[in-house]
């Protein structure tokens, strides 16, 4: 159901500018329909270069005999729903047709739902390419567009990359359809909208731009719209080309748009306002616009009681302050200012580096890389041998390293420490952009101790409020301030006080709890 | 896009500035921390206003018990003789192999010969009090001879001698020691020329120290003028009411008894302006609790319980006054916050003596003192036990 | 509806508010009980600080309330409105000087304190190069950053100094506070123009307010903003009293650090705190500072209209470091502070006084339009 809707309003969108597609380079063929059969199998062959997994049946109809084929491609195609649905039903028929034997087929013959009509050769190869059948009939301009889309994918799977320990376990496939589904099971809201958009050049990828009318603010879905036009791009893998294509500041090193691959979460950040952008071949849709308040939050926090859950965001700020400062401070307590260190831990700090050849800053800066290596290596690796990072990260670098005196004990601790706490930030590109950051912070501790801290925690805080996702201020709700919006940013209200829209998206319709349609 | 282009240009001019180096990065394992410091004179040897300055520098490999540098010693003491004690400090680091940092100053001690020389206890201090890399909180006390020697008590417990030290100033709680005193404290008393009282040392043995009592020094020329010792102390705690938890003995019809104080503070009342014969009133408000007694008085009797009270009251009045006798009539010196009291609440007759207060005319010396003491014996444990442990000696 | 205004340069009452404290908060809050206990006895400065305070917020809410009538007008169009158009140059010029100044005084004594608190070898230019490079990356930004800047840290810096004060109890004897009332009138009015000098920057209001959007309240919150610096200033002067005593008070450079100093946090994870405290401070300079810097621009912007902002504010950086340049001694800071602090009420005052006077005499005619 949910395919054919979609399917519709592709084929009206292509319809209108049938005439003047830009028509492939090929020569000795026209993209005109035309009567011969013979031809029309020639032309769709010729144009896709006529591939080993492109199947051309050709079959009879009715007692006149008339030729008649049926093309599709095997693989994308749900070949039972071809054989029990088109081809038997054809070849059980034996009634003879009057005047319009195709619109006698189109409505009588062939048991699907999806079916449409095209005159145009771009238009049929791009339905076969997108896993349509094509039924041709001899003598007849017209062809049919079946909808047959099927062939193997991924079964819908907890997401790996964002575990809850309670919440809905689906998540995103790489399937569009089955996609939009899963939102459209969670939001059964007749204002929820799908807007199609279409990217890649040669790739043709489909994406959707959804939101849920009068709720969103106008403003923000013609801004996405705006930036979704603009992308010129041959194919994207992944909607990390959308994220980077459409961002506002490439510069930067937090991520402007958030990524998941939880249906839950697109849901409650629509019916929030927010929009999502879903990508026809990736897990992974997007959702903006994204503040510096919202990254470091979880569904999980929504799942959890609001006590627990205020507790665990706390944790989580706290690990996110380790995960940016700690290797820094550390830098800039043992290098510049040993006597805010208490005199004991001073005196067995400074015992255990006695031996250490390096600066703290070298050290530090030495630890961090290594870390930085064992988790890049840590994701390359085959989850057999996955194991075995631990055992070398653990042992190799941790124990060797400080019996050998190239670090000190209590570096490790501070490495070991920052590490597990950007594990704990819950977005990973969020996370990356952390990492990324406490480097700045080392050499800044290294230049200039403290101060040098707190100058790029400035410089970070400038670009913070200049920087905006998709026009919103990313410094929002801290500044400009939504005091509203405090409810759920450090601490997260019980789930009955939270009865109101992010005021800073500027919703439609403010009030979350009487979201009746219309 | 014109903001990126500004921080790259930002990053590069900063990045340009930072090839120049990091100019303060020492690191911890290069500095030497100073733990204490000791101050003797060095007349002898030297010409008249030289000091001998012992630097103790806490060695972190001694310190840990494990591994590599283990074993050795936990301190090292290094010396030089010089005027300015800055001067000196900068003549020992030169022995140093290592940056000196005073941040982890704990303590400083100043031989008593010292300190009885007018104005020398305000120089020493004053370097400690203007260096920011200095702590307020470090701890100054007087020892009775060598202050050097002190440094080389080395307790079984503790590594680092200075550490042993201030600790030991910091936390008895006992009647017959005062407060730590501070540079800080030091500071404001000397501003408001206060005399104030410093804790005094000694060395008992090789492996201990001992809390010898405090030395009294005057507020205009911080001069020591004398050392208040065992119940003197106590009595200048009643007086001032602080630190006043701790035993007491006392004879009750010829039978030991042991009180345990338990709270009590005191409350200064002037009770005339004249200020030639300033009189105060002191009442000290003490509670206490029986704690070992060695007679059979059944104290549940209204009657024997007021016995009790009133030779509790009779003891306090008794080692209160006897203080007072020494601090104002021998010393001549206000360490028992009068002078504060007549300050705080008598602000325009202050103006007036305040000039005089316990040096030139001294109105302190020529002031009288009464004491009250109101003792409430709140637990008289129990009686059927001729002998009880408590607390006390 | 409402709609995504963001991306244009206008504010809110709100963000007037705000910027009001965190400009007055600045050098000013770490040496000021200095001077105030020289002129006051025990903790009597109190009453200094609260009468110097009132006085500002008085100030703050008549240039507020003068500027808020002219809405969405720049300081230069109004200005030429009441006084005509060359005297209105001359004053924004003026005021632009004031900025430079402040913006210089400020970044004087930030290096001077780093280098008491944080460095020893570490070149004072370096220092104030890069603190300037920060500023200059923050005003080159947009001017409604610098206003979320005021809001993300002016908490940071009430909270920390809420928390200090709070580990100060411990620290603190109740003899120090008495006597009260004992100070002389001469002490009191001494005291309360020094305490008013500390209070910086109101001049801000005759550029800011031009880009709130709807500036009915905003007098009142504005005025309400700057009895927030007052009611910090009282209860950092009294912890300092409390916890020193009037006369070491008036004899530590720098009370509010040195308070920083000898508190300890209980749990002894880190002790000495003024390195911690400063920099947190810092942040709080650095909000002065870049406001300073950025009325500055505003205002010579207002005059050469065609000149580009980014122009303007790298030719006025190098002058503004030039300057700070200058002061060598802590002696020579204290007095470019003083002067900066006479410049800015002066200005802010006389201007106030002859605008309104000038609004009063004109301003039927405005109204009336």
């Amino acid at each position: 159901m949910t395919r054919g809707s979609i399917f519709n309003r592709l084929k009206g969108k292509k319809q209108g500018n049938t005439s003047q597609s830009p028509v492939g380079k090929h020569t000795g063929f026209t993209n005109q329909i035309t009567k011969n059969l013979d031809d029309n199998l020639m032309n769709v062959k010729q144009m896709m270069g006529d591939p080993g997994d492109l199947v051309v049946r050709e079959l009879t109809i009715g007692g006149a005999g008339t030729r008649a084929a049926i093309i599709y491609i095997s693989g994308i195609t749900d070949e039972d729903l071809i054989n029990n649905n088109i081809l038997k039903t054809i070849q059980l028929n034996k009634k003879e047709f009057e005047s319009n034997q195709l619109d006698e087929i189109h409505k009588k013959v062939i048991a699907i739902t999806d079916v449409q009509k095209s005159n145009n050769l771009d238009d049929v190869s791009f339905g076969i390419l997108n896993g349509n059948t094509a039924f041709y009939l001899d003598g007849q301009e017209t062809v049919l567009l079946i909808g047959t889309t099927g062939g193997e994918s991924r079964s819908i799977e907890q997401p790996d990359s964002e575990t809850l320990i309670r919440g809905p376990r689906d998540g995103f496939v790489e399937s569009i359809e089955t996609n939009i589904a899963l939102v459209r099971r969670d939001i059964k809201d007749p204002n929820l909208r799908f807007k199609q958009h279409e990217v890649g050049k040669r790739s043709k990828q489909k994406l959707v731009l959804c939101y849920v009318e009068g709720i969103v603010n106008p403003e923000l879905v013609n801004e996405v719209s705006r930036r979704l036009e603009s992308i010129d791009i041959d194919y994207i893998s992944d909607s990390a080309y959308v994220e980077q294509w459409i961002e506002d500041s490439f510069l930067s090193p937090f991520p402007q748009i958030l990524n998941t691959e939880r249906p839950d979460k697109i849901s409650s950040d629509l019916i929030q306002g927010k929009v999502a952008i879903i990508v026809d071949g990736t897990p992974f849709a997007l959702v903006a616009p994204l503040s510096i308040g919202d990254s470091l939050h979880t569904m999980e926090d929504y799942n959890q009681r609001w006590f627990s859950a205020t507790l665990l965001r706390l944790l989580r700020y706290l690990s996110a302050f380790f995960a940016l400062f700690l290797p820094g401070l550390y830098i800039a307590l043992v290098s510049y200012h040993p006597g805010m260190i208490p005199s004991t831990l001073t005196y067995s700090i400074a015992a255990t580096r006695e031996g250490v050849p390096f600066p703290a800053a070298v050290e530090a800066m030495l630890m961090a890389i290594t870390f930085e290596i064992l988790h890049e290596a840590g994701i390359r690796l085959p989850k057999v041998i996955g194991q075995t990072i631990g055992i070398v990260g653990g042992l190799v670098i941790g124990e060797a390293a400080v019996s050998a005196g190239i670090v000190s004990p209590i570096m490790v601790i501070v490495t070991a420490l920052t590490a597990i706490a950007t594990f704990s930030v819950p977005s990973y590109s969020v996370a990356i952009a952390f990492r990324t950051l406490r480097f700045g912070f080392i050499i800044a501790a290294a230049f200039l101790g403290l101060y040098g801290i707190v100058i790029v925690y400035i410089m970070i805080n400038i670009h913070i409020v200049n920087l905006k996702s998709m026009g919103i201020p990313y410094s929002t709700p801290f500044a400009p301030t939504f005091t509203n919006d405090w409810k759920d940013l450090v601490l997260r209200a019980p789930i009955t006080k939270l009865t109101k829209r992010p005021s800073y998206l500027k919703t439609m319709d403010s009030q979350s709890k009487d979201n009746k349609p219309g | 896009m014109g903001n990126n282009r500004i921080c790259l240009i930002f990053l590069f001019v900063c990045l340009c500035m930072f090839l120049a180096g990091c100019w303060d990065a020492i690191d911890l394992e290069d500095r030497g921390f100073i733990a204490g410091v000791a101050v003797d004179s060095a007349e002898e040897q030297g010409a008249k206003g030289t000091f001998e300055l012992t630097n103790q520098f806490v060695v972190p490999a001694g310190l840990s018990n494990e591994s590599s540098g283990g074993g050795g010693k936990a301190y090292r003491n290094l010396s030089q003789t010089g005027e300015s004690l800055y001067e000196i400090n900068a003549d020992i680091s030169r022995q140093a192999n290592r940056t000196t940092t005073t941040e982890h100053l704990q303590i400083v001690i100043i031989a008593k010969d010292l300190v009885e020389r007018s104005g020398v206890f305000m120089d020493l201090i004053d370097v400690f009090l203007r260096q920011q890399a200095m702590r307020r909180g470090i701890v100054v006390a007087i020892a009775s001879e060598n202050a050097k020697e002190l440094f080389e008590v080395e307790p079984e417990h503790e590594k680092v001698p200075s550490k042993y030290l201030s600790e030991l100033l910091e936390n008895p709680v006992n009647p017959e020691t005062v407060k730590p005193l501070q540079v800080g404290k030091i500071q404001e008393a000397l501003l408001n020329r206060n005399s104030f009282t410093v804790p005094q040392l000694s060395v008992l043995t090789n492996t201990s120290a001992n809390y010898e009592g405090v030395a009294v020094l005057k507020g205009d020329t911080s001069q020591l003028v004398g050392t208040l010792t065992g119940e003197e102390v106590k009595g200048m705690n009643f007086i001032t009411g602080e630190e006043i938890e701790g035993s007491m003995k006392a004879e009750v019809d010829g039978k030991m008894a042991t009180f345990s104080i338990l709270e009590g503070g005191s409350t200064i009342t002037l009770k005339n302006k004249d200020k030639n014969n300033l009189q105060f009133q002191v009442d000290i408000e003490v509670d206490a609790q029986l704690a070992e007694y060695l007679g059979d008085k059944d104290i549940y009797k209204k009657k024997h319980l007021q016995e009790f009270e009133k030779v509790m009251e009779e003891k306090i009045k008794n080692i209160a006054e006897n203080t007072v006798k020494k601090v104002k009539d021998e010393f001549q010196t206000d360490v028992l916050t009068f002078g504060n009291h007549v300050r705080m609440h008598h602000y325009e007759l202050w103006q007036e003596v305040k000039n005089d207060w316990d040096f030139g005319e001294n109105y302190f010396a020529d002031s009288d003192v009464t004491i009250q003491v109101n003792a409430d014996l709140r637990e008289p444990g129990n009686i059927i036990q001729v002998k009880k442990d408590g607390e006390g000696e | 509806m409402s709609t995504f205004k963001y991306g244009d340069e206008k504010i809110t009452d709100r963000d007037i508010m705000v910027a009001i404290p965190s400009m007055a908060i600045a050098i000013g809050i770490i040496v000021f009980p200095r001077y105030l206990a020289e002129k006051t006895t025990a903790s009597d400065g109190w009453v200094a600080v609260i009468l110097g305070g009132t006085l500002a917020v008085l100030i703050t809410w008549a240039v507020a309330k003068l500027a808020a009538n002219f809405p969405n007008q720049s300081f230069l169009s109004y200005s030429s409105y009441l006084v005509s158009k060359p005297v209105a140059v001359v004053m924004t010029l003026l005021f632009s000087f004031q900025g430079i100044l402040l913006t210089a005084f400020e970044l004087a004594a930030i290096s001077d304190i780093s280098h008491q608190y944080l460095f020893d070898r570490t070149p004072i230019e370096m220092v104030s190069l890069t603190f300037l490079l920060v500023v200059v990356y923050a005003v080159s930004g947009s001017r409604a950053g610098l206003f979320r800047l005021n809001m993300m840290f002016l908490p940071i810096i009430l909270i920390t100094t809420g928390l200090l004060v709070f580990l100060s109890i411990g620290y603190i004897e109740k003899d120090n506070l008495l006597p009260v009332f004992k100070t002389d009138f001469r002490g009191y009015a001494q005291g309360t123009l020094d305490s008013a000098l500390s209070y910086t920057g109101i001049g801000i209001l005759f550029f800011y307010i031009s880009l709130v959007r709807h500036p009915k309240k905003t007098s009142g919150m504005a005025a309400f903003g700057m009895s927030w610096a007052v009611i910090l200033y009282t209860i950092i002067y009294l912890t300092c009293i409390a916890v020193f005593g009037e006369q070491s008070t008036a004899n530590i450079r720098f009370p509010l650090i040195e308070l920083a100093k000898s508190v300890e946090v209980p749990g002894g994870f880190l002790e000495r705190l003024e390195s911690v405290f400063f920099v947190i401070w810092i942040m709080a300079i650095f909000n002065t500072t870049a406001m300073a810097f950025d009325v500055a621009v505003m205002a010579i912007n207002s005059v050469f209209p065609k000149v580009k902002k980014l122009n303007i504010i790298f030719t006025l950086s190098p002058i503004v470091f030039f300057i700070s340049m200058i002061p060598q001694k802590y002696m020579e800071i204290g007095k470019l502070g003083d002067w900066v602090g006479y410049y800015g009420w002066g200005m802010t005052g006389t201007t106030a006084i002859v605008l309104w006077v000038m609004y009063k005499v004109k301003g039927a005619k405005q109204s009336g339009k």
